[in-house]
């Protein structure tokens, strides 16, 4: 990211009226409280404000922020009464930002509902306006909305089990299961829920959008005191970690220029027919037999033996498929 | 009023007053000579300081030679000049500072609306000061998006009237138990281009790059009008109208080799415009206002409620006797989106097939089958290959 010129006073111009509001909050909380680190508020800021006053900027003119055991006081800044207006990226941001779960369905959409409206009232028409159009142009990660959640919000509101039908990638086959779902998280632009698994007695995180039946049942369960949402915060806790085996694959045409923007540089190696030999470990096979597809017969499993005969097992199936007859009713 | 009251050595009689752990340098007469303007930061806040506690409007005549960063040496036409480029700057943060004729009490100057200026305050719930740590703790962490920064400091804002203090924010948010989390690892150099590009498609100004088109394999400058720009699927994209080709296209904001720049000039974007619409499908579904063709593919039932419950657009969804279904869409006309079709449905292993149309379930057939080709024998032998050639030309 680039540099923003008036961090340090946009950082003052939210934190003065902040402390005016909450006199004596401990470093930590008013940390918190703002997003700002410990170090931000006590170096940066109250430095800048050291230096900012009135005329005649007699001793009790300047603005001092300070810390008084582990407190965070300000004086001689009535003047700043409040933050200053939210300019039109901040108000977009918020909106887009809370987009999402505002049209969800879980615990927190009705309370997101109700933020989004206090915020548009807040902004004034003009602003409305600007916004509505900017809300259709800019769409982020954070966009992707939960969809049908059904007993999921349920069970996560009361405390009771859940018997799912769910699409196990890793095994490539609907299982059923009996989860405690803990929380509903969103990692790179997917829900999942983080639940107890019955069946593989431990903490895991389901795809939300896999589950295809969810039932409620009648037994509670409680939710760990030590358990952390925030802890599910890494690649590795929502994607299949990379395995150990490595598979040895040529790619021809098209697939190349794709490989060789997907895949690190040094597993990628150039022969002399144009095509490339890149390796590639497999962790999940259902995972790696769908992204090898894509590359249709541009792609070729060299080794393991046993993994190539096993895609050229897939192929055969795939190939069985289509050739069976078409369903009757084409609507 | 005398320079020799301003600035530092008041201020360092300020910071002593208070029980500051820090003393800092106090600046004495002579270095105030040398560094006798402070940095702009300062000035910016010094000059809102001074006009929010303004009782009435101020003349410039008030401000300079008095307000700490307007008292220095400089000519009465570099003050103007410089407050003028203030003015603009602290607009632009959201600080509005406004001109007043002179009025009848023989008043006129500038002064900063306390009705413009001051955020009108937003009552929050328990439950909407939860929902808005969330929202929080996602700018934090999603340093990737080019709105989380404006999203931290609209947020930062708003707590000021939150009921909740940050550690009960925080365990509000887990006895609700939602996480908003995203890839932080991924693209991590996309940052000012993502910026420029969103300012520009606020702003409707033209934008050129140089497009890396991986289908084509080709490199060349483009000139955009940004109509928006969206993530899906792990990536950000550009959709605008390319200003070449006159047609709307998508740009994968990782092909654009080195900085977009904003170009002169504006634009106007459609109305209707919407920017989902745009990069919440995939590549061969059908866009606004082009011909497509029908695409019919089956489903194995124990995929299918997958795509049920995430239908897209224009898209329908059949059951079939014995639990599968039937996946129907327009699909862009054209060779790429109907590579993109096949790329799709293999991707779903022996789950899919394509039914209709016949020419492209004839090529789904024809597809299969040149994949398995490639495992009929014995793998493809390396060692009959030739070596790599030297690199042509453009060695580093």
């Amino acid at each position: 990211m680039t540099r923003d010129p008036y961090e340090g006073l946009r950082h003052a111009l939210a934190l003065i009226p902040m402390i005016q509001a909450h006199p004596g909050l401990t470093l930590e909380e008013l940390a918190a409280r703002t997003g700002l680190s410990e170090n931000v508020i006590t170096d940066e800021v109250a430095r800048l404000v050291l230096m900012c006053g009135v005329p005649p900027y007699a001793p009790n003119n300047y603005v001092s922020i300070w810390v008084e055991r582990g407190r965070v006081y300000v004086r001689f800044a009535e003047q700043f009464e409040r933050p200053v207006r939210l300019v039109l990226h901040e108000a977009l941001a918020l909106l887009l930002a809370l987009k999402p779960l505002a049209a969800g369905d879980h615990p927190f959409s009705e309370a997101v509902r109700g933020l989004r409206k206090k915020v548009l009232h807040a902004l004034g028409p003009e602003a409305q306006r600007q916004l509505d159009r900017a809300e259709r142009t800019l769409r982020g990660p954070a966009a992707r909305e939960v969809r049908r959640t059904g007993n999921l919000r349920e069970a996560l509101r009361r405390c009771r089990e859940l018997r799912i039908v769910y699409w196990s990638a890793h095994r490539a086959a609907l299982t059923e299961r009996v989860i405690r779902p803990y929380a509903m998280a969103e990692h790179d632009g997917e829900w999942y829920v983080i639940a107890w698994d019955s069946e593989r007695k431990d903490v895991v995180s389901f795809r939300v959008d896999r589950i295809r039946e969810a039932d409620l049942l009648d037994t509670e369960y409680e939710i760990p005191l030590d358990f952390d949402v925030r802890r599910w915060n890494r690649d590795r806790d929502f994607a299949p970690a990379p395995g150990k085996v490595a598979a040895r694959i040529r790619f021809t045409g098209d697939a190349v220029r794709w490989v060789r923007e997907e895949l690190p540089g040094k597993d990628v190696l150039q022969q002399g027919d144009g095509s490339v030999v890149a390796s590639v470990r497999v962790g999940t096979e259902a995972w790696f037999l769908s992204w090898l597809f894509q590359f249709g017969p541009d792609a070729e499993v060299l080794e393991p033996a046993d993994l190539r005969e096993r895609v050229a097992a897939c192929c055969r199936r795939m190939l069985e498929f289509h050739e069976q007859p078409l369903p009757k009713s084409r609507t | 009023m005398g320079t020799a009251s301003t600035g530092g050595g008041a201020g360092a009689a300020g910071r002593g007053s208070a029980p500051s752990s820090s003393a800092g340098p106090a600046l004495s007469d002579e270095t105030r000579a040398d560094a006798d303007r402070i940095a702009k930061p300062e000035r910016l806040l010094n000059l809102v300081a001074f006009l929010l506690s303004s009782p009435g409007a101020v003349p410039f005549s008030q401000i300079k030679g008095r307000v700490a960063g307007y008292d220095d040496s400089a000519s009465p036409e570099a003050l103007e000049k410089r407050f003028d480029r203030d003015k603009a700057e602290l607009r632009s943060i959201g600080v509005p500072i406004v001109y007043e004729p002179l009025d009848e009490h023989g008043h006129e100057g500038y002064r900063i609306p306390r009705e413009q200026y001051f955020l009108p305050e937003i009552k929050l719930s328990v439950e909407e000061a939860a929902a808005l740590a969330v929202v929080q703790r996602y700018a934090q962490e999603a340093t990737g998006d080019p709105l989380a920064r404006p999203l931290s400091s609209a947020v930062r804002k708003i707590v000021v009237d939150s009921p909740l203090t940050g550690a009960a924010a925080a365990s509000v948010t887990e006895q609700h138990m939602l996480g908003v989390r995203t890839d932080r690892s991924r693209n991590p150099d996309l940052g000012p281009n993502l910026e420029v590009l969103t300012d520009a498609v606020l702003r409707r100004r033209p934008v050129r790059f140089r497009y890396y088109a991986i289908g084509r394999d080709e490199e060349r400058q483009r000139e955009v009008e940004p109509y928006g720009l969206g993530w899906n699927d792990g990536h950000w994209y550009l959709v605008g109208r390319d200003r070449t080709r006159d047609d709307i296209r998508h740009f994968r904001v990782d092909r654009i080799r080195g900085r977009a720049r904003t170009a002169s000039g504006t634009f106007a974007a459609p109305a209707d415009f919407d920017v989902a619409k745009h990069v919440d499908r995939p590549a061969f579904s059908l866009r606004a206002g082009k011909g497509g063709e029908r695409v019919d593919v089956e489903l194995r039932p124990e995929i299918a409620f997958m795509f049920r419950d995430g239908l897209r657009e224009g898209w329908t969804f059949t059951d079939l006797p014995g639990g599968g279904a039937m996946l129907s869409f327009d699909a862009n006309a054209g060779e790429d989106a109907m590579a993109a079709v096949l790329r799709f449905v293999a991707r779903q292993c022996d789950r899919a097939r394509v039914v209709a149309p016949p020419e492209l379930r004839k090529r789904g057939g024809d597809h299969l089958r040149a994949m398995l080709a490639r495992y009929q024998g014995p793998p493809t032998e390396l060692s009959s290959l030739r070596k790599p050639p030297a690199k042509k030309g453009r060695r580093s």
